[in-house]
């Protein structure tokens, strides 16, 4: 049945409402005075200019990107590495090794980031790149996981038996066979990883130290002090890096030729 | 057709006794076969006989509960698949889809540390064999399903593997390619002198390919001989059932002496003579006729056509005639108490001299009947 | 064990390390730090408790809510022309892609007392004292609606889209009017994307934390900030473990109860890893 006149108004209205927050902070972000207004009065690069010689931003820029690679790479490496567990191994039950997969992605953050602020704090971990990039691949390990054990999923086993007949290793037909498969399903998963790392506040909060703070971390500082034009346009720079990592993704899918596989 | 070095001797290949057990179910029972250097063999048998489980212990894939492996008198029993030197080929083509043609017969010679030098020339001599030079480049999704199996059949062989395992390789193709493939494969193996172990439940495949079959049921082997052989001299009433249209008689009424079984229903009487040799005492007889064995004639003309003796007959009526490609099935039907129905086949060249609802007599020589025992299940 | 087990190692151990101990840590603090009775405090004092309930209320409204409003907008994006698919997907992306943060940001900066909203109204003259459109629910309502609306969609479409359009055909063939075709065919249908849509929204609600805090009242604190606030402000580190294990054991039963319907990878939106592996042959 074709929509009706009536739902596609509506529709068009709930996009408006949906796109209006990025709208405005996007437009704000130009503003030349010291207060947040829409529409804009005069616009001006200062705050894109205030930021971007501002060794602080600089620095949080600096970590949320190291972070979020790394966390990028971790959860790549173990969420690969617990879907093959899910898909082939025999000696766990596969609903077991799905739930403890998936669960980062179901479970509040606020209990993941007391929970490793915890231990790390026992530890003496925390405020530097690889502590909360070890904290951030938690949450991305669903990501990565999700993705490929579907892209497993449709894999034929045959494959694997005629490269082992063919006198590969386990190993190699791990890495020459299976893993060229899977990879733009990783690859996928990891840049899923990366977004959520890259806008993490809560984790980060937990861990951060006046030294060692990422973008989110500052944004979110600034917020609760007050509302300004710079905050606007450091968020438009946030969201700028989310877009295209957004992009790459559906160029990937694209490439992959088939319908993209959950964004979540 | 020309592949140098092709005179690589295949390798004799002894299952000893393999059985393999997945908790309460006894996939394979005490399977034993003898496969000689450079023979076709064929493992026949429906879905759930354990064929594929035979070929896969016999790869590497599985392990066998008991039993023994030897290739060529070596024991490789516990050798894992990578470590035996085979080639094999699978239902789904199994080729490696991120990798190009020429990419895909070069791995097995990477794995197998056959130098960079002499790669190049091998695989160009595998694609020639099986006539797939111009498409080095292209990716399996980018061809046929027979070309596909084309690629699989020269990475199966590349490396001169001492024995070519076959999973049910044609089934994924439409009939008319697979009758040419069937003449390929065989003519290449048979060039290479590879041994080779091929799966399939289609008969027809195996009797066309194979220098023995090994006709598989429930996980035992049922008969483990040539084709020839398995068509006329069947060990049991399923091996004859399984390889090629019958019409089975069955009857508590049987009169057996040393030289002749005659059984016979309420409107049919057969009696056989040979292969009495392979009952034993308590075996219960059952007499084959192959459709195409019988005639058919007037039910009037009875007496004159049953004078001269020997034999077997069955009165009754045409219920159909049903035309299938090159032949004509006609199903007679003897009535009675035990509802016997007959199956006869014609060459479609032949005129039909009946017609449905006619009452005719199916007639043939008793020397056509084949004698073996029912099968003990 | 086998191969696959054997590669499977390393993540599970990794997380093993880095999710699961810090979850049992928790569970045991709960219990030690001081005693139990950190549960007897959450189950009586009216601040924890009051708190779970905001949480579960606010939390049932907006996924209420979120369907009403994503299940047309999933509907047009199935079935509408390639231009307004495009518009509406692109949108949806758009606001699914920018950080909750930037929205909740961008929440305020729309809802404050001197805001876009109370600015417009003032200069228009309509209103003279601002209106209190922010520190309340009715904020919170509207940014995590906003947060979440995407999900609902995402989770809805991916079911609508699976749904052959010729079904309606078929039933409009056979006499059903539209609405009827819709109502008796494509809804049914539907029904499994918007369960895995209810459940994925209902469950992150229950763990909002930014948008309830920055747009939230005094004493309206959902429990995810009870918790951060227990260890930061009040350095209770055991109550907040405590209150967190509530929240798990309630998420936990929502997904336990859930996942007997609706398989947890369509809840997180890839049903195809819900089945069995697909067999080769």
């Amino acid at each position: 049945m074709r929509p009706s006149k009536f739902t596609i108004a509506f529709g068009i209205l709930l996009a408006i409402f949906l796109v209006a927050p990025t709208i405005i902070v996007t437009v704000t972000s130009f503003s030349a005075g010291e207060i947040i207004q829409f529409p804009l009065k005069e616009a001006s690069l200062r705050w894109y200019e205030e930021i971007l010689t501002d060794r602080g931003w600089l620095q949080a820029f600096g970590n949320s990107l190291l972070v979020g690679l790394f966390a990028a790479l971790l959860a790549a490496v173990f969420g690969v590495s617990i879907a093959f567990m899910a898909a082939r191994g025999t000696a766990v039950p596969r609903r077991l090794i799905v739930n403890a997969g998936i669960g980062p992605i179901l479970i509040p953050v606020v209990v993941i980031a007391i929970g490793i602020y915890m231990v790390f704090s026992r530890l003496g971990l925390g405020g530097d790149v690889p502590s909360l990039a070890i904290a951030h691949s938690v949450i991305g390990i669903p990501f990565v996981f999700i993705n490929s054990l579907a892209a497993f999923a449709a894999l034929e086993e045959n494959v694997e038996d005629a490269a082992l007949a063919c006198g590969a290793s386990r190993a190699v037909t791990l890495f020459r066979i299976v893993l060229p498969q899977i990879a733009p399903s990783v690859l996928v998963g990891s840049l899923l990883a990366f977004g959520s790392s890259w806008d993490e506040v809560i984790v980060a909060q937990f861990l951060n130290t006046p030294g060692f703070r990422t973008i989110p971390v500052v944004i979110w500082g600034q917020m609760r002090e007050g509302i300004q034009p710079s905050t606007a346009a450091v968020g438009t720079l946030l969201t700028l890096i989310s877009m295209v990592v957004f992009i790459v993704i559906a160029l990937v899918n694209l490439n992959r030729g088939r319908r993209r596989q959950g964004v979540a | 057709m020309s592949h140098n070095g092709s005179t690589a001797p295949g390798t004799q290949v002894d299952l000893q006794g393999i059985s393999k057990r997945y908790g309460s179910f006894l996939a394979l029972d005490d399977v034993s076969i003898t496969i000689e250097p450079g023979e076709f063999v064929t493992l026949l048998g429906a879905s759930g006989s354990g064929k594929t489980t035979l070929l896969r212990i016999l790869a590497g894939f599985l392990q066998p509960t008991s039993g023994l492996i030897t290739l060529d008198a070596t024991d490789v029993t516990r050798v894992p698949v990578y470590k035996r030197n085979i080639g094999m080929v699978f239902q789904n083509y199994a080729l490696f889809p991120h990798m190009n043609v020429e990419k895909n017969i070069s791995f097995p010679l990477e794995m197998r540390k056959v130098p960079r030098a002499r790669r190049d020339e091998l695989i160009t001599g595998a694609l020639r064999a099986v006539h797939m030079e111009d498409f080095r480049r292209r990716l399996p999704r980018e061809l046929s399903g027979g070309q596909q199996q084309r690629v699989a059949l020269a990475r199966a062989i590349v490396t001169k593997p001492s024995i070519l395992l076959m999973d049910e390789p044609l089934g994924a193709l439409d009939r008319r390619l697979r009758e040419s493939m069937q003449i390929e494969i065989l003519k290449l193996s048979r060039e290479l002198g590879l041994t080779v172990v091929n799966v399939t439940h289609d008969q027809e495949e195996a009797f066309t390919m194979s220098d023995r079959i090994a006709l598989l049921s429930h996980g035992r082997l049922v008969q483990y001989s040539t084709p020839a052989e398995m068509y006329e001299k069947p060990n049991s009433s399923l091996v004859a059932e399984f390889v090629g249209e019958s019409n089975v008689f069955r009857s508590d009424e049987l009169v057996t002496d040393r030289s002749r079984v005659e059984i016979k229903g309420d409107t049919w009487h057969v009696a056989a003579e040979d292969g009495l040799e392979r009952l034993s005492p308590g075996d219960r007889p059952v007499v084959i006729v192959r459709p195409w064995s019988i005639s058919l004639t007037d039910a009037a003309d009875k007496t004159t056509v049953l004078a001269e003796g020997g034999r077997s007959h069955l009165e009754g009526t045409v219920s159909a005639v049903i035309y299938a490609g090159e032949s004509r099935k006609i199903i007679v039907h003897g009535g009675g108490d035990d509802r016997r129905e007959l199956i006869v086949r014609q060459p479609i060249e032949t005129e039909l001299n009946v017609a449905v609802g006619e009452r005719v007599l199916a007639h043939w020589p008793s020397v056509k009947n084949l004698l073996t025992k029912e099968h003990a299940a | 064990m086998n191969f696959w087990t054997l590669a499977g190692l390393p993540g599970i151990v990794f997380l093993g390390a880095v999710f699961g101990i810090p979850l049992v840590l928790i569970v045991i603090r709960s219990f030690t730090d001081p005693g139990p009775e950190n549960y007897l405090e959450i189950f009586t004092n009216e601040r924890y408790l009051g708190s779970i309930l905001r949480t579960v209320g606010m939390s049932l409204t907006v996924t209420l809510v979120c369907l009403v409003l994503a299940y047309p907008y999933a509907y047009l994006m199935a079935r509408s022309s390639t231009f307004v698919k495009l518009l509406l997907g692109a949108m949806l992306l758009t606001s699914y892609w920018t950080s909750s943060l930037v929205r909740t940001f961008a929440w305020g900066a729309i809802l404050n007392n001197t805001g876009i909203i109370n600015q417009f109204l003032q200069d228009l003259g309509v209103i003279d004292q601002p209106l209190p459109l922010i520190r309340n629910m009715f904020a919170v309502f509207v940014g995590m609606t906003h947060v979440l609306l995407p999900y609902a969609v995402l989770a809805i479409y991916a079911t609508l889209r699976t749904i052959d359009v010729d079904l309606e055909r078929a039933a409009l063939g056979m006499g059903a009017r539209p609405v009827k075709a819709f109502w008796r065919i494509t809804f049914p249908l539907s029904l499994p994307g918007v369960a895995a849509g209810a459940i994925l929204v209902f469950v992150i609600g229950l763990g909002f934390y930014l948008t309830p805090m920055y747009l939230g009242g005094p004493g309206q604190e959902l429990v995810s900030e009870m918790v951060a606030r227990e260890v930061q402000d009040f350095l209770r580190p055991g109550r907040a473990a405590a209150l967190s294990v509530v929240l798990l054991v309630f998420v936990g039963l929502i997904l336990v109860i859930a996942t007997r319907f609706v398989g947890l990878g369509a809840i997180v939106g890839n049903a195809a890893i819900d089945g069995r592996k697909n067999a080769a042959k």
